[in-house]
């Protein structure tokens, strides 16, 4: 991370245009060098060497900027062809125009330095030159005369009068300094006249290449420039000696130019070395000049692309920016906000986009609060039709089932969900035992009726059952027919109740109506059979006798039915504990277990004895069965009318057998025990099946038909359900459910301590 | 060169040759040599004799010709030599001798060879003034510190073209060619006592 952020400072725009300004200064410095500058003369090369590095140094990192929009423009980055493109643009902008310049100044500069050169100035300062050199001539050839002539005077000169002689002739030939060396090279002798170098007390002495040179006869005549750049005659001539053999001694001549001469010889000097020296330079200058201008043109360049890269960046930001903030919106990102640009177009721009996302992120989140609330409201209306006791269907325009709820399906005793978005044709179709209840629907919203009711009676396991369905249409959608909603209700139970009701009601009354006048009747009748007998004669009084027991007898019939009536009217306080049922079933059982004549007494409505074979009882009695809430004085009621109406049936059946049987079943989510009753009888007549367990209804002669209604009249009064069928073969069932209600919780400990108690009561 | 790699690219591998070895020829005359140091250590001061082969390419000929002068550097260095450690560098001198051309006179111009520094010596030949040049004639240094008697001593001496005292025009031509590159390199002489 620190090495990234390093790399990006490194690269970035503070380091080049620190670069790019130094180097600005570097190169100025240097061009003041090529010119001559004193000042920067000296440090021309370390100024060459620092712009050629700075240049290296801009170029890398030019150079790195470019690779790295490289590496964004092969990744595809946003934005990354648009700033290679105005890169380009700028490049060659940059570029272009410098090139021109460059080509152009570097013409000038190159025809600017011949034109410094000329061939008449070169042959005026040569001739110039010759000129001062053959004036110089004549000055020396009468120098290297006089030397010759003071050579031929010395000659016989003894040593001891050289100097005399050389101060004489000096003076003579009016020379500045007169020097005599031997052979070899040792002064013998020296006479200098007063005058700028009269103050060095050694005299000047020619050098050994002069020396041997004049050895060898020659005589050495030249110009000598000296210090403080004025010029002398040196002449050395040999000096031979008249004897033979001798030694020779070398004279010198030092004679200063006269100063006219010396300065127009310095000056025609100056003048032409400094020519020669361009001459010579030209080229190198020409090379400088090139160079200079050359780096400048370069850094130009390289600031350039610089420039070009940092402006297609800045250009380029903001694009990206919007480039991306579509993109997030494009993905469903609404909250994208853009970091606020300038005044200008872009600036603007980026506003508009801010401002265009806050907008649909808040119409997203109205939408959202909508569909939340929408959602709140379908949840709450799928909460109350779930809690509904009536059954909710909806349906669309094509009679498309599209919502139920709970109670539906328990009513209809299906599951609903495989039927969700089928048609009512395919429903009935799959379900046979609703295919009324779908037809009913579909002629009724054929209709096309805002409102509509109808009644249909269903057939299944547990009986016929009645629903009253209500039909409503849907409000209509963009002009098209909308869908409807059926609430239906089953309102088998309520109409039993109705039925129950007015039973109860006939009963009270009658047993009220009729109760009443038969115990007068009674007793008239037999007041009649006390006061009237003794005064009839005998076969009357056998009539008499045999009519007024007759009228008690009957009147007392009349009594016990009028009294199970009142029984079956009477309200009854019932008696709740938990009960094992399978116990009750034993214990009942066990009574009539080979048991034939006569029956139990806990039955009214039976009153003579049955001489047939006793039915054989057949148990299948669950072992997990769990206790049921109910009064057990009543279910032994209902265990006794069902072995009773069993055994009734079974009157004339050779081989009479009765199955019992209990079982736990789960039936639309909740638990039942259910208690079965087969027999292997005729079963129940088709014509009474719908009033099976209703009062009076009955196919013996004997009995007041109210053993079933009892039976029912218990079962409704612990919650229960039960219905009678004919078995396929031959047979009659009787099935009852009940429902476990709080007493399925207990555990097998209670159950069998409910048992016990229930057992010691008993007892 | 690029007339010797195009010869080299034509296969004429003889031409090629012959110029290569002519080049290298004129570079090898064109070199500075030390020929001997002798350098002596007396009381106070490091006395010098000794003679540099100064011998110029002709490039350097012709711009001293043409009036530009030429300076010479002569760096001397006394080290004493250490037995574990390197050895230790006692001091450095600097000759400057500069030598131009007077194109009046057509003589060669010397300076900076006599003690006294203003002294111009003229010479007819350049070899003459070269010769000169390179002579080092019981040259004194005076020592800043008495020496160790019981150390060895050594000099070491360059003699080198200065490239930057030429004009600002030239110097980037003479840095970037090897005829300008005039050094004799170090060399390594004892001192005796």
């Amino acid at each position: 991370m620190a090495r990234t952020t390093l790399i990006r400072y490194a690269t970035g725009v503070v380091p080049l245009a620190v670069i790019s300004v130094l180097l600005l200064v570097a190169l100025f410095m240097m061009n003041a060098a090529t010119q001559n500058s004193e000042l920067f003369g000296r440090l021309y090369s370390l100024l060459l060497v620092i712009n050629v590095a700075g240049i290296i140094l801009l170029l890398t990192l030019i150079l790195i900027n470019l690779y790295r929009l490289a590496v964004q423009f092969r990744a595809r980055v946003m934005g990354a062809r648009l700033t290679l493109r105005l890169f380009g643009m700028f490049v060659l902008l940059a570029v272009i125009p410098v090139s021109v310049v460059l080509f152009f100044s570097l013409q000038a500069v190159n025809k600017g330095i011949d034109s410094w050169f000329d061939v008449n100035t070169e042959k005026a300062l040569d001739d110039a030159l010759l000129l001062g050199r053959t004036a110089l001539d004549a000055i020396r050839q009468d120098l290297v005369k006089t030397g010759q002539d003071t050579a031929v005077e010395l000659e016989d000169t003894p040593v001891k009068l050289v100097l005399p002689a050389l101060d004489f002739l000096r003076e003579k030939h009016d020379v500045a300094e007169l020097t005599l060396f031997s052979q070899n090279g040792e002064i013998i002798a020296s006479s200098s006249q007063a005058g700028p170098s009269a103050g060095t007390l050694v005299p000047d002495r020619p050098n050994e290449t002069i020396l041997s040179r004049v050895r060898q006869g020659q005589v050495y005549a030249n110009l000598d420039p000296i210090a403080a750049g004025d010029l002398q005659l040196r002449v050395v001539v040999p000096v031979y000696s008249r004897e033979v053999g001798a030694p020779i001694r070398i004279l010198q001549l030092l004679q200063p130019l006269p100063t006219r001469y010396a300065k127009l010889g310095q000056s025609v000097q100056v003048a032409f070395a400094e020519y020669e020296k361009l001459v010579y330079l030209r080229g190198p200058l020409k090379f400088g000049f090139t160079l200079t201008l050359g780096l400048v043109a370069l850094l130009t360049m390289l600031i350039s692309i610089w420039a070009a890269i940092f402006s297609a960046r800045h250009l380029v930001a903001p694009i990206r920016d919007l480039a991306a903030g579509t993109h997030a919106v494009a993905r469903g990102d609404y909250r994208k906000q853009l970091p606020a640009q300038g005044r200008d177009e872009f600036g603007v721009l980026v506003r508009s986009f801010n401002d265009m996302t806050r907008k649909i992120q808040n119409a997203q989140d109205q939408t959202k609060r909508s569909q939340a609330e929408a959602e709140m409201q379908r949840t709450y209306l799928e909460t109350v039709l779930a809690h509904l006791s009536s059954g909710v269907l909806s349906f669309d325009r094509r009679n498309c089932l599209r919502t139920h709820n709970a109670a539906a399906a328990q009513i209809l005793h299906m599951d609903l969900g495989p039927a969700a978005g089928k048609s009512l044709l395919w429903l009935s179709k799959s379900q046979p035992q609703i295919a009324d209840f779908c037809h009913s629907i579909r002629d009724a919203s054929e209709k096309d009726r805002a409102e509509w009711q109808t009644e249909v009676t269903l057939a299944g396991q547990s009986g016929k059952r009645t629903l009253i369905l209500r039909g409503t249409m849907l409000p209509r959608i963009r002009r098209r027919k909308g869908g409807y909603v059926v609430v239906f209700d089953d309102v088998t139970a309520l109409i039993q109740a109705e039925r129950d009701a007015a039973w109860r009601e006939v009963a009270r009354r009658l047993a009220h109506e009729i109760k009443n006048p038969l115990t007068p009747i009674q007793l008239a009748a037999e007041r009649i059979r006390q006061k009237c007998m003794s005064a009839l004669a005998y076969a009357e009084q056998t009539t008499m006798d045999r009519a007024t027991r007759t009228i008690v007898e009957q009147v007392e019939a009349l009594k016990s039915m009028i009294n199970a009536f009142s029984d079956y009217a009477r309200p009854v306080q019932m008696q709740t504990q938990p009960m094992d049922l399978n116990d009750l079933i034993r214990d009942v059982v066990e009574l009539y277990g080979g048991r034939i004549s006569k029956r139990a007494t806990g039955s009214n409505d039976r009153n003579d004895a049955i001489l047939t074979k006793p039915p054989a009882i057949k148990l299948g009695l669950d072992p997990d069965l769990p206790n049921i809430t109910a009064d057990p004085g009543r279910w032994r009621q209902v265990l006794h009318n069902l072995l009773l109406n069993a055994r009734d049936a079974l009157a004339n059946n050779e081989k009479p057998l009765i199955y019992i049987n209990t079982r736990l079943v789960e039936y639309a989510r909740e638990n039942f025990v259910e208690l079965v009753i087969e027999d292997n009888g005729p079963g129940f007549p088709e014509n009474l099946m719908d009033q099976m367990f209703e009062p009076y209804v009955t196919t013996g002669d004997k009995g007041t038909g109210l053993g079933l209604a009892i039976v029912k009249k218990i079962v409704e009064e612990h919650s229960g359900t039960l219905f009678a069928e004919n078995l396929a073969d031959s047979g009659a069932r009787i099935t009852i459910r009940v429902p476990i209600g709080e007493t399925a919780s207990l555990h097998k400990g209670d159950l069998s301590r409910s048992s016990s108690d229930f057992k010691e009561k008993r007892a | 060169m690029g007339f010797i790699m195009r010869a080299y690219r034509r296969s004429n591998w003889l031409t090629a040759a012959a110029l290569t070895a002519a080049l290298s020829a004129s570079v090898a005359d064109a070199e500075f040599t030390v020929t001997n140091v002798e350098p002596r250590l007396t009381a106070e001061a490091l006395a010098l004799s000794g003679v540099l082969d100064l011998g110029l390419s002709t490039k350097v000929e012709e711009a001293l010709s043409k009036g530009i002068p030429m300076d010479v550097i002569i760096d001397i260095s006394l080290y004493r030599e250490r037995s574990v450690v390197w050895d230790a560098r006692i001091q450095t001198w600097a000759l400057r001798r500069r030598i131009s051309y007077h194109a009046l006179s057509r003589q060669y111009l010397l300076m900076g060879h006599r003690p006294d520094a203003a002294t111009v010596e003229s010479f007819v030949s350049l070899q003459s003034a070269l010769r000169t040049m390179g002579s080092l004639d019981e040259l004194s240094f005076a020592l800043n510190r008495e020496f160790d008697s019981n150390s060895n001593y050594y000099v070491e001496v360059r003699a080198s073209l200065d490239i930057e005292s030429l004009p600002a025009p030239l110097r980037p031509v003479a840095y970037t060619s090897l005829a300008w590159h005039l050094s004799s390199g170090w060399t390594e002489w004892h001192v005796q006592r």
